[in-house]
């Protein structure tokens, strides 16, 4: 099962900024709501925990996650994998940064997520909504750190 | 002298029992200190097993051992088909590779089935996805699943027959379509579920399976844990259905099996309603892509065309059998008098297919009847008119061009019949009349030839000093009621009445050998094979009679007092001759003690029952819902000995027609994901969706068996589908959509002619 | 399917149960159990304490108090599919509870439990915006009601925030109004795919549809269109056209967005036809 989404977010930040904030996983893995636990296993690679709760689905997903940020193309990859409730969770998303010029950096972002075994068809409705809700919180709190930092 | 037994419509025994909760399914045996085994199974339809980690799972309370593949020696489920087929064998556990989503992975087992769930939860199953190829047209092109086969084609098969080049030349119509058979899920209402333990001392291993062959099983199990088949028993308790999916011997049967006797405890396995929409076969799984070609009388010229069966990932016992069938029986009841026909059966990322209620031929039986439709729309003749010009009228034995020999048959006869009693020309008026009000309501219509029986069988009479009965019989029922039907006969045979006969069946240690139920093979060959022996205790018993009444046995005759010196007052009682047959001193010299028969029953050839049904259906225009308001059914399977028997397969069949007509379907979507693996998403047909189905028979004896009965079990599941889409699509006044005719999609085609 | 262990905790009193979930943030009540067991049995969720709250008595039954009709939060639909009270002030809700599940479904589950769980397929909270009821929740800090309107805020989510219960459904009893429900099942689960309640009460027109988006929503555009006005067939056909726009609606196997658009217009007319009789 296929879900696709998108979004856009502007950054009260310049996009060095950004892209330093980027390339430091700790501050990224910060960014993933209800984080249970991370592992940081070097600048592009980590496994987090994250709490799942979606009406009665409760739970955690463990991801493995890696970074691959693309100055030369403006651009930044995230890959999660992994999964839990006994299914897997494939999360693509990518975001084009570009600077404003105006101390401000727009993210322009679309996601993928691919939900597979069992809860696909069970719990697809939830998983969908939770995979929604995941990539716009870490894009939303992206925004919001960078903007901090 | 007219039947006592055999023709009457005794009720259902069973029935009290399994009603009232009483049966005693697999999930009902005693657990005793069984281990529960659970099964992680793959989420992706295609990767690579990058690791697997399990030591969380083995610190779990309760869990006694956690394996992968690796712990196991290689082991794959049985797989056959025809001898040129390619075999793609089922390993228990993945190694390696998964090829669909639901292959088992890991195995876990605890000491209660919460604890194993648990730990199941905890294992940490790290997969490299690949490419997925989940569309059998698809795969015929992509790389194979199984580079050793080199090749995703398992089978291929072409059949040619006349001058079908010229046939489409000089044809004054042709039609044709792409026509899809989706996959189904068979779900019946218990899904499998295995026990087994082993004795040490014996070294005997006992297993219980929800199954339909028993002595398969023992065989497979034998055969792949190097034991002697004396050293295994299998039992199929009470079985919930099974519509062909527990004619296959699956990985988990000889998982559970292998697993109690390496760890010296029983082990058991009970398969979840969710698990079963992905890890038990799947039926149909066809795209046809096929043309009719007619004259301008509306005779067929011509047939020809391809049929791609989807095998899904693995081949299991009867992954490769279906698809033959299709092509077997792609003439039909109708002179088709050139055919090119090719079948090719392709491994796809999906469950493993296979039999399902009707196995091939209700995929012959649609797109036949589906290309019919379109002749009779593309001639302007009515539906039954375009039939009947059509149909085979004999001699019989009758053989088809594509090898098939119907050993009798009437099928003018059942359409006329099917006529009469649905009042065909009103129902037509009926209709002009409601369209004319701007209702959509549709007839729909299908005629049909299928093939039921096949092998040899087993069968066993045992009288017992008291006069009560044992029948056994090689035939596993699951939920058919047959065993009612073996008693009729028995009693019909040896006097004896009903209520003292019971039937042992599906216990590999009470009965010597069967092939178990399927194809609707239970009466025709088991049930000869009951027969058989019946009549060998009736003549031992015409004997002694004859002996203590000191008479010649050609004088004697049986009926309801015992046996009687025919034209006299002189006889003697049922009790008396059976109370002799155990007292040596009694018998005639050169008789030996005891009353029983045992017999085998070879059907030489398969028999062919036939019939024609009928739909009316009635679409809401706004929505698209499709309610089916009549449905009559006119089957002819030979001579009937149960009618309420019969009746029930005919109610159930149509049903589960319906359920593929208009609600049910499994679609994989790109990356091979089964979006409607629960009964949540996989709609069934309802109480309230089936009509009251106006079941009528014909009764046209089989030369192939001494009974001369036919196959009852799939019939209306193989007529119910292609009448009801006719139906549907007669309302529409559209020449084709695919299955199933869900609400969105008539809604659209609706739409779509409101445009144009 | 077993679920994974949790601890059971019958709950005597409210309080009991308000102070039980203020000791352990992953507890979760229980009432019929109907969604919450088989999520917990597909693991789902996996809840470490269940908090049974269904056999309360402070939470049970049914009572006129002027011109509201107060729903206790556990009582079955059974219990209010039958109540004469029910039946007679509120026959919408009867009407709507018909097409909840099946007889063991709705011998067990309760009101309290559907609208907590706030299913965007549920039949009940579609009769709870059209009629403009109002919930009444009990928290450590007191108690409050919430409007249905503010209550259902999106996919199984609800106004109702962590330690509240909910306690009561308040509503108005509109004397001589005329309703109906209309339902479009789903083919396996019979969830509704869309499903509109209607009220028309005196010149208003109320109605609100499930199944369609994220959680149930009243359908201004046709209140608007139809209050106020002389409620012919015609008028009613040509006000159920279009009145939700296809983007941002559920989509699933059964129904796309368009067709669920469609079926929400389909719907509402016969809601509507039916209520007035026409």
């Amino acid at each position: 099962m296929k879900l696709e989404y998108s979004g856009q977010e502007r950054v009260q930040a310049e996009a060095d900024k950004v892209w330093r904030f980027i390339q430091d996983p700790q501050k990224v893995a910060s960014c993933l709501p209800d984080l249970t636990s991370v592992e940081i296993k070097d600048e592009k690679n980590m496994v987090a925990t994250v709490g799942v709760a979606v009406g009665p689905v409760r739970g955690t997903f463990r991801f493995n996650i890696e970074l691959d940020p693309r100055p030369e193309e403006n651009k930044v990859m995230v890959r999660l994998r992994g999964g839990g409730l006994g299914s897997a969770v494939d999360l693509t998303a990518s975001a084009s940064i570009t600077d404003q010029g105006d101390q401000t950096t727009l993210l322009d972002w679309q996601g993928q997520a691919t939900v597979s075994g069992p809860a696909a068809s069970l719990g697809g409705r939830v998983l969908d909504a939770q995979a929604k809700k995941l990539i716009q919180t870490v894009f939303a709190n992206l925004s919001q750190r960078m903007s901090e930092a | 002298m007219g039947n006592r037994y055999i023709g009457q419509p005794l009720k259902r025994r069973e029935d009290g029992k399994l009603v009232r909760g009483r049966g005693q399914y697999l999930a009902d045996l005693p657990s005793g200190a069984a281990l529960h085994l659970v099964l992680v199974r793959s989420p992706y339809a295609h990767a690579r097993l990058v690791s697997i980690s399990l030591e969380e799972a083995l610190q779990t309370p309760g869990v006694v051992a956690v394996y992968t593949a690796a712990d196991l020696p290689e082991l794959y489920a049985p797989a056959s088909g025809p001898r040129e087929g390619r075999l793609a064998l089922h390993p228990l556990l993945a190694r390696e590779q998964v090829r669909y989503v639901g292959e088992p992975v890991v195995a876990v087992l605890a000491e209660s089935r919460a604890a194993a769930e648990d730990a199941a939860g905890r294992v940490q199953v790290v997969y490299d996805p690949l490419p997925v190829c989940a569309d059998p047209l698809e795969a015929l092109t992509a790389p194979p699943l199984h580079p050793s086969l080199g090749t995703n084609l398992a089978l291929e098969r072409t059949v040619v027959s006349g001058e079908v080049g010229r046939a489409f030349a000089e044809a004054y119509r042709v039609v044709g379509a792409r026509l899809v058979e989706q996959r189904v899920a068979p779900a019946p209402m218990e899904p499998r579920g295995v026990l087994a333990t082993w004795d040490g001392v014996r070294e005997a291993l006992t297993v219980w399976s929800s199954t339909q062959m028993p002595h398969d099983l023992r065989g497979a199990l034998a055969e792949r844990l190097s034991l002697a088949e004396n050293q295994v028993r299998v039992v199929a308790p009470d079985v919930g259905g099974a519509f062909g999916a527990k004619i296959n011997v699956y990985p988990e049967e000889l998982l559970v099996a292998y697993l109690a006797r390496r760890l010296g405890r029983p082990v058991r396995w009970e398969e979840g309603r969710n698990e079963s929409f992905t890890s038990t076969i799947h039926g149909r799984a066809q795209v046809a892509d096929l043309e009719m070609a007619f004259d301008a009388e509306g005779r067929v010229l011509g047939l020809r065309g391809r049929v791609v069966a989807d095998l899904g990932a693995y081949a299991l016992e009867t992954t490769l059998g279906s698809a033959p069938g299709t092509l077997l029986m792609l003439q039909g009841p109708y002179e088709i008098p050139a055919l090119e026909l090719r079948l090719q059966a392709v491994y796809t990322h999906a469950t493993p297919t296979g039999a399902y209620r009707g196995a091939g031929r209700p995929e012959a039986t649609y797109y036949l009847e589906r290309l019919m439709d379109m002749g009779a729309r593309a001639l302007g003749l009515d539906p039954a008119e375009l039939r009947r010009r059509n149909f085979i009228r004999g001699p019989f034995p009758y053989r088809t061009r594509t090898g098939a020999k119907y050993d009798s048959g009437a099928y003018e006869q059942a359409l006329d019949r099917l006529l009469e009693v649905s009042r065909y020309a009103e129902l037509r008026a009926w209709q002009a009349e409601a369209r004319k009000q701007g209702r959509r309501v549709g007839v729909g219509l299908c005629t049909y030839v299928e093939i039921t029986g096949y092998g040899w069988e087993t069968g066993g009479v045992q009288v017992n000093p008291d006069g009560s009965v044992l029948v056994f019989t090689g035939t596993s029922p699951h939920g058919q009621g047959t065993q009612n039907a073996f008693v009729q006969i028995v009693a019909e045979r040896i006097g004896i009445p009903p209520e003292r006969i019971q039937v042992v069946q599906g216990d590999t240690l009470a009965v010597p050998y069967g092939m178990g139920t399927a194809g609707s093979r239970t009466l025709s060959v088991g049930g000869s094979a009951v027969l058989q022996a019946a009549e060998q205790v009736r003549a031992k018993m015409t004997r002694i009679a004859a002996h203590l009444l000191e008479a010649a046995p050609e004088d004697l005759e049986l009926g309801e007092e015992g046996f009687r010196v025919r034209g006299t007052d002189r006889g003697v009682a049922l009790e008396e001759v059976i109370a002799a047959a155990f007292s040596p001193r009694k018998l005639p010299p050169g008789l030996e003690p005891g009353l029983e028969g045992r017999a085998s029953f070879t059907l030489k050839e398969a028999n062919y029952p036939f019939g024609a049904h009928l739909a009316v259906v009635e679409v809401d225009p706004e929505t698209g819902q499709v309610q089916v308001l009549r449905y009559i059914a006119v089957d002819d399977c030979g001579t009937v000995i149960n009618p309420l028997l019969f009746e029930g397969q005919q109610h159930g069949g149509v049903a589960q027609g319906i359920g593929q007509a208009l609600y049910e379907g499994i679609f994989y979507d790109a990356e091979g994901q089964n979006l409607q693996a629960s009964l949540l998403e996989y709609a069934l047909p309802r109480a309230d969706q089936v009509p009251h189905v106006e079941a009528h028979r014909m009764e046209t004896p089989s030369p192939t068996n001494p009974l001369g009965v036919k196959g009852v079990g799939e019939a209306g599941a193989i007529a119910a589908t292609p009448a009801v889409v006719n139906a549907v699509l007669d309302a529409l006044e559209v020449d084709h959509l695919d299955m199933p005719l869900s609400p969105e999609k008539v809604w659209r085609c609706l739409r779509e002619k409101a445009v144009t | 399917m077993y679920t994974a262990p949790f601890t059971y905790r019958k709950a005597t009193s409210l309080a009991e149960a308000l102070q039980l979930l203020q000791q352990d943030p992953e507890a979760k009540l229980l009432a019929g159990g109907h969604s919450l067991i088989p999520a917990m049995k597909l693991r789902l969720a996996a809840p470490s304490t269940l908090i049974d709250i269904s056999k309360l008595s402070e939470l049970r039954g049914v009572r006129r108090e002027g011109e509201t009709l107060v729903i206790g939060a556990m009582t079955t639909y059974r219990e209010i599919e039958n109540h004469p009270l029910v039946r007679e002030l509120c026959p919408l809700i009867p009407q709507v509870l018909r097409h909840v599940g099946d007889p063991m479904v709705r011998a067990k589950g309760t009101i309290g439990g559907s609208l907590a769980h706030a299913d965007p397929a549920a039949d009940l909270p579609a009769a709870m915006l059209a009629l403009g009821a109002r919930i009444k929740a009990q928290g450590p800090g007191g108690a409050r009601v919430i409007e249905a309107e503010e209550f259902f805020t999106g996919m199984f989510s609800t106004a109702l925030q962590e330690g509240e219960i909910l306690t009561e459904v308040h509503i108005p009893i509109r004397p001589g109004a005329r309703t109906a429900y209309a339902k479009f099942p789903h083919p396996a689960s019979r969830y509704a795919v869309v499903g509109v309640a209607v009220v028309v009460d005196g010149g208003e027109v109320r109605a609100a549809v499930t199944g369609a988006g994220e959680h149930a929503m009243r359908l201004g555009k046709l209140e608007q269109a139809l209050s106020g006005k002389p409620l012919t067939a015609e008028a009613i056909s040509a006000a159920c056209q279009n009145l939700l726009s296809p983007e941002g609606l559920n989509h699933d196997l059964a129904a796309s967005r368009e067709y669920r658009a469609h079926l929400v217009d389909v719907m509402a007319k016969r809601a509507l036809m039916q209520a007035l009789g026409l």
